[in-house]
């Protein structure tokens, strides 16, 4: 297994930190502003986690600056590379979605929009604990999706299409889709859960092997 | 094979319609310090590049260290080090940062060393590296290359920038770590008098080829300057030298040629009466194989060895 | 040891030290059975390749000027047969083989270098 580095992990951190801001302060605003009660399908939370994913694979994924260039003739194996950039990734959803989450969880919340005489609080508090958890769930599928997709993207002589574009498709069924999964019970919920489970696990093999053989250049 | 530190056999890289590589086949032998001399568009920074694992050749083989390179460093784990064109750290960071990032690559990383290095031009380890002059920065990226006690050192225009006091620092710290580690270097440079310093094999890329390597020393033995009215042509040199270059001022020939082991008093025999044979410099001979290499030097595609 | 070294002479770096070492034993700076630097001493002081030091080293053996004896190191020979006057001769035999070459390419003849090459000897006697 990798051994994590300080020095490397640093440097990835902090080139996502634009990223990080985005995330971060997109979620806890709207975790302490959103007058309504907060409910899954709600798109804002989505389109900011979206943003907070599609930045961290760009800023990432710059291979062709100098500071890449410096980083990747280290000595670093490429896979350890990627391990350290979805360890730094991983800090970043982290540092978005944890005091979001606390927000929510310690009451904060509901505290804030009581005092703003909201009909909702605290009554609803309790319905929405678990959404933080959808914004994880989205989390864990769409930075590996989106990592995937950028060095797929600097690569277009490698891979077949015809693999890019299942993954797409099984991407958007499950992103669109998510609402009827929500219902499901039984074995059905536990299949969706092993397809979603198998797509990241793909997402993240799949990249990391088209990361080994990227080109560096500035 | 276990003898040289890298080898490429017919080595190709082509960046869309420019060949920046072609056919590239070279040895460099564990133990010695290679310069590389070229104009810019040579494919020296390709090849470094290649030989790093930062990109993937488009044909033939390349060796590093006797494992075939990939896009994974040779060996992993800063045996190969590389101080290159545009590639350096963000400006924010320290060179104590970039000493932890080093050494998390490199288990034989002497932190020591580095701190040694640093010190020795007065550099703090807590000033950003947006901070320091080019010399500065060069300095210190080099010294992260020479800390980690690689196997192979690849330099790509190190001295840029430094003044002379730096330079000779620079070179020495690198024959020092060549000398006591057995280690092998390439570096890429433009200034001939460091060349002639620093050198013990030079090879001359032209157009993604080497068009002349081999030792220092034999080239100061056996390249010379030929002068005399009329012309030189092969046929008369025979098997005695070969002709690197020619080119005439007013009713005078000048020839460049490369000596098979014979004397200057034997070439002189053998070219006539009015010849004169001179030693030349590097700077002479590189402009001689870049101004007035013969077409068929150029064509055949083979270097001299 | 001190070596002086001309990395842009064009002449190559082990005949400097091959040479450099024989005016040293032919000048008696280096004594019979004198120890030289080891090859790695050397090529760290001059900042060169070991292997030049040994190529130079062997061909000074070759000339029978120094003897390498296994583990013990390099050391300048008894009977080397170099003297001061045997080097200085050979030295000036250099010389005059450049410019009389040079002489005779411009069309000078025999009796015109000597009587220049004496004139000029004269106008320098005083000062020595």
């Amino acid at each position: 297994m990798m051994i994590a580095r300080w020095g490397l992990t640093r440097i990835l951190w902090r080139q996502a930190m634009p990223a990080t801001l985005v995330g971060s302060l997109g979620l806890w605003a709207y975790c302490l502003a959103w007058p309504d009660v907060m409910m899954a399908r709600d798109p804002w939370p989505g389109l900011i986690v979206l943003l907070h994913c599609l930045l961290l694979a760009v800023l990432l994924g710059r291979f062709e600056t100098p500071s890449f260039a410096f980083l990747y003739s280290r000595g670093y194996s490429r896979d350890a590379l990627w391990g350290h950039v979805m360890l730094a990734s991983a800090l970043s959803v982290l540092a978005a979605l944890v005091p979001a989450w606390l927000i929510v969880w310690t009451g904060l919340r509901s505290h804030l929009h009581d005092l703003l005489k909201s009909p909702y609080f605290p009554i609803m508090a309790p319905r929405e604990a678990w959404v933080p958890l959808i914004w994880l769930g989205l989390y864990v599928l769409l930075v590996p999706a989106c990592h995937y997709a950028w060095i797929r993207r600097a690569q277009p002589t490698r891979g077949s299409q015809g693999g890019n574009l299942a993954v797409v498709g099984v991407l958007a069924a499950l992103l669109l889709g998510f609402d009827l999964v929500r219902r499901l019970d039984g074995w059905l919920a536990w299949l969706c859960g092993l397809l979603y489970a198998a797509v990241v696990v793909c997402l993240l093999l799949g990249g990391r092997s088209l990361h080994r053989s990227l080109e560096v250049r500035s | 094979m276990s003898d040289h530190a890298v080898r490429t056999v017919q080595l190709r890289r082509d960046f869309g319609a420019v060949r920046a590589l072609d056919g590239l086949s070279l040895d460099v032998s564990k133990g010695t310090i290679l310069t590389l001399l070229g104009p810019n568009g040579a494919g020296k920074t390709t090849l470094l590049r290649i030989l790093m694992g930062l990109i993937e050749p488009t044909g033939g083989q390349v060796f590093v260290l006797g494992s075939p390179a990939r896009s994974q460093p040779a060996g992993g784990a800063g045996r190969v080090a590389y101080v290159g064109d545009r590639c350096e750290p963000p400006d924010w960071a320290t060179p104590a940062l970039l000493e932890g990032v080093q050494a998390g690559a490199s288990r034989t990383f002497d932190r020591t060393l580095f701190r040694e290095f640093c010190k020795r031009r007065g550099l703090s380890l807590k000033r950003p590296y947006g901070a320091l002059s080019k010399g500065q920065r060069r300095w210190v990226l080099t010294s992260l290359a020479l800390a980690c006690r690689p196997e192979l050192v690849l330099l790509d225009e190190p001295a840029d920038g430094l003044d002379p006091a730096a330079r000779k620092a620079l070179y020495d710290a690198l024959r020092d770590h060549v000398n006591e580690c057995e280690a092998t270097a390439i570096v890429t440079t433009h200034v001939i008098a460091d060349i002639e310093r620093i050198a013990d094999d030079v090879a001359i890329m032209m157009a993604g080829r080497a068009v002349l390597h081999g030792p220092l020393d034999d080239l100061r033995e056996n390249i010379r300057q030929v002068e005399m009215s009329g012309g030189i042509s092969s046929p008369e040199l025979g098997d005695m030298a070969t002709l690197l270059g020619s080119t005439r001022q007013g009713d005078m020939a000048i020839a460049w040629v490369k000596c098979n082991g014979v004397s200057d008093g034997q070439l002189v025999r053998r070219l006539g009466p009015g010849a004169t044979v001179r030693t030349v410099g590097l700077e002479t001979l590189y402009l001689a194989i870049a101004e007035h290499q013969p077409a068929a030097l150029a064509e055949s595609g083979k270097g001299l060895e | 040891m001190y070596l002086h070294l001309d990395h842009h002479s064009g002449e190559p770096i082990y005949r400097q030290i091959v040479e450099a070492i024989k005016y040293q034993v032919a000048s008696g700076q280096l004594a019979q059975e004198d120890r030289l630097p080891s090859i790695r001493t050397l090529a760290e002081e001059l900042k060169i390749n070991p292997r030049t030091v040994v190529k130079a080293y062997e061909e000074l053996q070759h000339a029978g000027l120094v003897v390498m004896r296994h583990g013990q190191g390099v050391f300048v020979s008894v009977n080397h047969g170099a003297t001061p006057q045997s080097v200085r001769q050979k030295a000036i035999a250099d010389m005059a083989r450049r410019m009389l070459s040079e002489a005779f390419r411009i069309g000078a003849s025999k009796a015109e270098v000597l009587r220049i090459i004496e004139s000029e000897a004269n106008k320098m006697e005083p000062e020595q």
